[in-house]
């Protein structure tokens, strides 16, 4: 028999039992359905860590910590140690976490292929206000001209000044500024305190308006207003001063030369780790994030692995009822001279339309949902202007490949009891 | 050409063995009608099954048309059952959900006929068996008679050597019986080949050239063309 005749008539004695073809296939519908839609999450949030981290990281720069452990539990000290200025508490548990200092900083700058090392000096403000306007929170931290930002007005052509700020966008209408580019030129004031009471006033001009990033490392991003890095120490070093956080900073970035070349990159990060110091790079961020994500899609697709079992058993069930049902038709069929062979592939091909026909059912109606429900569920989540499903064609194609192999090995059983039948006592049932 | 010689068949192993057919022997020449004629349980079945190769003797020898049955591996036994017989069944065996060209196309499918030919050849057989305004009908919509006229249309499309029926009209009303048996054997003379009916209805075994009388597995006796005209 031709092979189209076998996917034809197959496809025919499917349709003859129409009910029961679309019960299995539904069965097998729903794993499609959760692989589609867990491939698609996974998607998703992969293309979210990357982006997260392309808008927060320079892919040049290296993120360095006193701890060879930065992320992890081995980034914290859990055990009472001789007293060392650079173990202080920090976060909010009190965790002891091992700081650098300014000489750290010094040194960092002296390895080899380092361009510069960058300090946020981040601190919180006692409060943030413009004329007219009202007393808000925030924070001030050094402006990295290495990350790429978007600005809804003004802009940075070089180094700021001690006087300029680059404000966030959710600062213009809470400090009565009618637009962004109303607010370039305009003075705001910003009020920092001691832990011992001391304040200090300080103004800026607003030299740039900052939109919000379309993804955020952490959260308090669209409340950073942005100073030189002189005033930014400055300040930090106000706050802190008399308190055991005074000069010392939990990481400082690294901006290597050439850092884009992945070698040099290496290069300098293997230096900065043997002298002791934690660093990754954007591509180690990535990676951890792409591991986080890679483990909780597999504990999801294994509920779609189970849910295929079932399936796979269901379909097994059907093609043996559909050999007992059509015991007849295959008696005729040999007697007819159809090889054993080709009634195998006949039942063969059949389960594999059910896988199909099921496969095709639940990663389209995967997609179809996914797709309408896709930006309800990415603002529930927070994931701001992306998409918390992103649906491959390729990959949903191998998907349905792979459930087509599902149902034709399933069918593989039946099609051998249908192809082994004796065409006599076969065509004695009728 | 079909020769039997000293064909046995035994069914069973040594303790429960029955013996079907014991040591047949005959001879039908070319292009001759044929009745296997029998009670239940005579072995006339067993026969047709074995000149149809979906059994082999456990005895003797088999050859149609220069082929020797008892020897063909299972492959070319497929390809002698598709390409030289035809077969008609007392349950028809039409698939009720198909139509009758369907029905129809399942022999040249399987001896794997290019599809633009077969639709000419499909609606030629139909049209033999007074069926060609039913091409596209589902076989369920059809009554008992062109059922198994359409089964008569799906044995004929290969135009096989030898035609075997088995009961065709034991499901039929006597005069449906009667119009398929005519059928048959205008397609007999038409098609120029060799037709077996297995039967038990005397009146259709009188029609044939032979009549091969089975009992308990043994041919009882042989009636040639010569005894039939000696009867009327």
């Amino acid at each position: 028999m031709y092979w189209k005749d076998i996917l034809r008539r197959s496809g025919q004695s499917l349709k003859q039992a129409k009910v029961r073809t679309l019960l299995t296939a539904a069965a097998l519908a729903v794993g499609g359905f959760t692989l589609t839609i867990t491939l698609a999450a996974a998607n998703g949030a992969k293309a979210y860590g990357n982006k997260l981290i392309d808008t927060n990281f320079n892919p040049s720069s290296l993120i360095v910590a006193k701890n060879k452990h930065i992320i992890g539990p081995k980034g914290s000290i859990d055990k009472p140690q001789p007293y060392n200025s650079s173990v202080i508490a920090s976060g909010p548990n009190g965790k002891l976490v091992r700081v650098l200092d300014q000489q750290d900083l010094k040194k960092l700058a002296t390895f080899k292929g380092v361009q510069s090392v960058f300090e946020p000096y981040t601190s919180s403000a006692l409060y943030i206000t413009a004329k007219n306007a009202g007393k808000y929170t925030g924070s001030i931290a050094a402006f990295d001209p290495s990350i790429s930002h978007q600005f809804a007005a003004g802009r940075i052509s070089t180094r700021l000044t001690s006087r300029d700020v680059v404000l966030p966008q959710d600062y213009l209408s809470l400090l009565k500024f009618k637009s962004a580019s109303s607010a370039i030129g305009k003075t705001i004031t910003v009020q920092i305190r001691q832990v011992l009471g001391k304040q200090e006033t300080k103004h800026f001009k607003v030299l740039a308006v900052l939109t919000a990033p379309s993804t955020l490392i952490s959260g308090n991003i669209n409340t950073t207003l942005y100073v030189s890095s002189k005033e930014a120490k400055s300040i930090n070093d106000f706050i802190n001063q008399g308190t055991i956080n005074y000069q010392h900073y939990l990481t400082a970035t690294v901006l290597v030369k050439d850092g884009t070349n992945p070698a040099k990159l290496l290069a300098t990060q293997n230096a900065i780790e043997h002298a002791g110091y934690g660093a990754i790079s954007a591509k180690d961020a990535q990676a951890t994030i792409s591991q986080i994500v890679n483990v909780l899609q597999i504990i999801i697709l294994v509920f779609g692995l189970i849910t295929l079992i079932a399936s796979f058993f269901g379909v097994v069930n059907t093609q043996y009822i559909s050999v007992l049902e059509r015991t007849g038709e295959i008696g005729l069929m040999k007697a007819l001279g159809m090889s054993n062979l080709s009634v195998r592939w006949l039942f063969i091909v059949e389960a594999g339309w059910i896988g199909g026909i099921g496969a095709i059912f639940g990663s389209g109606l995967a997609v179809i949902v996914g797709t309408l429900l896709n930006p309800w569920i990415s603002k529930q989540i927070n994931f701001s202007n992306s998409s918390l499903l992103i649906f491959h064609p390729l990959e949903i194609l191998a998907l349905i490949i792979f459930l087509i192999l599902v149902a034709t090995i399933a069918g593989l059983l039946p099609a051998r009891k249908a192809s082994r039948l004796d065409p006599i006592e076969a065509l004695r049932t009728e | 050409m079909i020769d039997l010689k000293h064909v046995s068949k035994t069914y069973g192993k040594k303790d429960s063995e029955f013996s079907a057919l014991n040591d047949l022997s005959f001879s039908i020449p070319d292009n001759k009608t044929v009745a296997i004629v029998g009670k239940s349980g005579s072995g006339k079945s067993t026969l047709l099954h074995l000149l149809g190769g979906l059994d082999r003797p456990t005895e003797g020898q088999i050859v149609v048309n220069d082929l020797n049955l008892t020897k063909l591996t299972h492959k070319e036994m497929d390809k002698y059952r598709s390409n030289q017989l035809g077969f008609v069944f007392q349950s028809f065996f039409v698939e009720a959900n198909l139509s009758c060209y369907e029905n129809v196309a399942l022999p040249l499918e399987i001896s794997k006929v290019a599809s633009r030919k077969r639709k000419e050849i499909i609606e030629e057989a139909l049209e033999k068996v007074d069926l060609a305004d039913k091409l596209k009908s589902k076989a369920r919509t059809l009554s008992g008679g062109q059922k198994q006229r359409l089964a008569i249309a799906r044995a004929l499309v290969n135009k096989p050597k030898v035609i075997l029926t088995d009961e065709p009209t034991g499901n039929l009303d006597s005069v449906t019986g009667d119009k398929v048996i005519e059928l048959l054997f205008s397609i007999y003379r038409e098609q120029k080949s060799t037709l077996v009916i297995v039967t038990h209805d005397m009146d259709i075994a009188k029609k044939c050239d032979i009549r091969i009388y089975i009992r308990d597995g043994e041919i009882e006796r042989i009636e040639s063309i010569k005894d039939k005209d000696k009867d009327k």
